[in-house]
């Protein structure tokens, strides 16, 4: 049979409508399926990314005030919480660690147990280092539901959604929450924003994001990690993409249904995974540091970073925003900014075990 | 069977059980308390005996419940709570299969130590790899993603060690994949998606330039599954998993849905059935084709099945005469990424190239005259 086909506004009606919703819960139903990313809106409010129920939750901590000028040092960081959580370290799994700038306290999600069952757990660590959980059901929280699937998800035999985003990274600017996630089926690049506290029906806006590599090829580009980081006088989001570069995009652009070509303004060099990204200043000059899987923390020079010019041209290796590499913080997966002159890192040893430090920024 | 361990103390210096029992007698024939003990049933460690008032630092300052010996150790995380001279503790978490607790309770004037465990028990290793896709042997060059299902759920956070791919000497090839700390696991546990590295894939990119591309076209590839990959329980794989893949030449191309054959049913309960051109992405030629008649979605069973290459369905309700549509979503991918409309690195220097995928393509056909 000859196939006949037809453009889909030919056929009003026929095709169910594609869109986001992100509706905004009470927060007594909201529950986490899952912790991953972590980030903090103003006055202690937590963000939860729950890859497994595709929300994003906001609890109110209540934790605003500042708790103390100690240096928070934790070693056998996965022991302590295994033996808090009745179990062992292989059994747990770190997934994000931020430090509430309003408290200075720092924040931990992790998975107790190792499949799709295990548990979510936050857990505060106070500056002496003493960890407690942060108990989710008690405090006032909201959450807005991430699902922009194009048609009902096939489920598997018990009834879940075989299709899930993970939420890459979570961020908060002028009152927006920023979600970067990646499907686990189509090759895509959200990036959504919505308005901060969540609003019943509020609709966030999508945004697809796309790597203009060397001024010819385009393509999605999911983003890893980012933070919000001022330009020029305006808010950005500096990205790392999936496939290395560091990007800046200004927060005027995100506006729904915008289709956003990055500005490439550092390249980060081959097999290098962007894990956390920080920015601060240091007698009167602006730095990013950036942990990575491939080599010591990189130290990025963030002077002027509107005179940056896209990348255009193929480059062997690094090019754009000079950077130092930091030899001796080695295996640092999790970063997150204290203040000006201090940083909290999660430091993996080759035997697996891990240790969380405060660290004076270079 | 619960196997318990006491050690009995005084005042931190420690004593046989006898003379404790003896000296805790006679405190008790005083004060006409109960004798302290420490139980540990049905998910509650129970410590009765406690004489007196609440203690100033809380209920945690006098009976402390470890997952070790060690001191130094935090106090597991739990509810606490008291009544009649019972202190009890409710762990946040039972604890895992294997991990003793060691509680201590610093009963009045004394303290009883108390271990309860129960060894852990070998767990059979079971869970297979059940399928690799794409399951044809020949990938395109520019293969975008995999999914490896299992027989049961999987522990995340441990894929790409025990993924490999090698080369046609038998060779490692070094990162061939996107990792993510997230995994792209769906909600069960059981599936598993793997991008390959788009900065190998992507032309114009560094790590295209630098690496090349993972899969070679024209050589072979191997992917093993190490059998140490813990599935949800803990327990190791059955089996190691093997496949040989063909490596075929890159398509750069759109996915051309004009070119696909349809097979219209010819009776009312017989399938809808649409061949590909080309093998497709499996979780999105199950998900992102959909039929419609009057507007309303047609409720019926999918599957992908020859390799990806035919898509079938089978109507929940028989087939009524009349007008239905096939309806094509734009995410749909061939194994390469690649969307009706619109390739998967668009070569934006070719005004002939679209950068945006045809966000909808509807089939129409008729259903069987009865």
């Amino acid at each position: 049979m000859k196939l006949r086909i037809l453009a889909a506004t030919a056929i009003a009606g026929a095709i169910a409508a594609i869109g986001l919703s992100a509706a905004a819960a009470p927060g007594g139903e909201t529950k986490l399926q899952s912790a991953g990313a972590l980030a903090f809106a103003p006055n202690g409010v937590l963000l939860i990314g729950d890859s497994a129920a595709g929300q994003v939750v906001a609890l109110e901590t209540g934790d605003t005030a500042k708790a103390g000028a100690g240096k928070v040092e934790i070693a056998d960081l996965s022991g302590k919480i295994a033996a808090l959580l009745g179990t062992t370290a292989d059994q747990i799994a770190l997934n994000d660690v931020v430090v509430n700038p309003a408290s200075g306290s720092v924040y931990i999600s992790v998975a107790r147990g190792l499949g799709p069952q295990a548990a979510p757990v936050i857990l505060k660590a106070d500056r002496a280092g003493k960890l407690t959980e942060v108990k989710v059901e008690t405090l006032k929280r909201s959450s807005v539901a991430l699902s922009d699937a194009p048609a009902p998800d096939a489920k598997n035999a018990r009834g879940q959604a075989i299709r899930q985003e993970a939420i890459t990274d979570l961020g908060y600017v002028n009152g927006q929450v920023l979600v970067a996630g990646l499907s686990n089926e189509e090759f895509s690049s959200s990036m959504r924003t919505i308005a901060y506290p969540f609003s019943s029906g509020a609709k966030g806006a999508s945004i697809e994001m796309y790597h203009g590599a060397h001024g010819q090829y385009e393509t999605a580009a999911p983003v890893r990690t980012f933070m919000t980081y001022d330009v020029g006088g305006k808010p950005n989001v500096l990205a790392a993409y999936t496939c290395t570069p560091l990007v800046k995009i200004p927060v005027e652009q995100f506006k729904a249904g915008a289709k956003i070509k990055a500005t490439t303004i550092a390249e980060l060099g081959n097999r290098n995974r962007p894990l956390d990204m920080i920015a601060y200043k240091k007698d009167g000059r602006d730095f990013i540091l950036m942990a990575n899987s491939a080599r010591g923390v990189m130290k990025l020079d963030a002077a002027k970073l509107e005179t940056y010019q896209h990348i255009a041209t193929p480059i062997a290796d690094k090019a754009g925003v000079p950077y130092e590499t930091i030899a001796d913080l080695q295996g640092v997966t999790q970063l997150d900014k204290v203040d000006d002159m201090s940083a909290v890192i999660v430091v993996a040893a080759a035997d697996k075990s891990t240790s969380l430090k405060t660290i004076a920024l270079p | 069977m619960i196997a318990t361990k006491h050690l009995i103390r005084a005042a931190g210096r420690r004593l046989a059980a006898r003379s404790f029992i003896l000296g805790a007698a006679l405190f008790l024939s005083a004060c006409g308390g109960a004798e302290p003990a420490i139980t540990y049933s049905e998910g509650v460690v129970r410590a009765s005996g406690w004489n007196g008032p609440a203690p100033a630092d809380g209920w945690e300052s006098v009976l402390i419940v470890r997952v070790s010996a060690d001191e130094a150790a935090p106090a597991m995380l739990g509810e606490y709570a008291e009544s009649g001279g019972v202190i009890t503790f409710t762990p946040r978490f039972a604890p895992s299969p294997g991990v003793e607790l060691h509680a201590t309770f610093h009963a009045n004037q004394s303290t009883l130590e108390t271990t309860f465990g129960e060894p852990a028990k070998a767990i059979a290793a079971t869970t297979r790899v059940a399928n690799l896709y794409p399951s044809t042997d020949e990938w395109p060059e520019n293969t975008l993603k995999m999914y490896l299902t299992f027989s049961a759920p999987m522990a995340a956070g441990e894929a790409y060690t025990h993924i490999k791919v090698l080369d046609d000497q038998g060779r490692v090839i070094v990162q061939p994949f996107v990792e993510f700390e997230q995994e792209l696991w769906d909600a069960s546990g059981t599936r598993l998606t793997v991008l390959f590295d788009p900065g190998r894939i992507k032309r114009g990119l560094v790590d295209n330039e630098g690496s090349g591309p993972p899969l070679v076209a024209g050589r072979t590839v191997t992917i093993e599954i190490d059998p140490t990959w813990r599935d949800a329980s803990g327990a190791s794989l059955a089996e190691k998993f093997v496949r040989v893949v063909r490596v075929t030449p890159a398509v750069r191309d759109v996915v051309h849905v004009k070119r696909w054959k349809l097979d219209a049913p010819r009776a009312s309960d017989a399938d809808l059935v649409v061949t590909f051109d080309r093998p497709m992405d499996h979780a999105l030629a199950q998900r992102a084709i959909s039929v419609t008649k009057d507007g309303a979605r047609i409720a019926g069973q999918t599957r992908v099945t020859d390799a990806e290459t035919v898509w079938r369905f089978t109507p929940e309700a028989p087939w009524a005469p009349g007008g239905y549509f096939i309806a094509v979503d734009g995410v749909i991918e061939d194994l390469a990424g690649n969307r009706p409309g619109k390739m998967f690195d668009v070569d934006t220097s070719d005004p002939a190239q679209s950068t945006e995928a045809t966000a909808v393509t509807a089939i129409p056909f008729e259903g069987p005259n009865r």
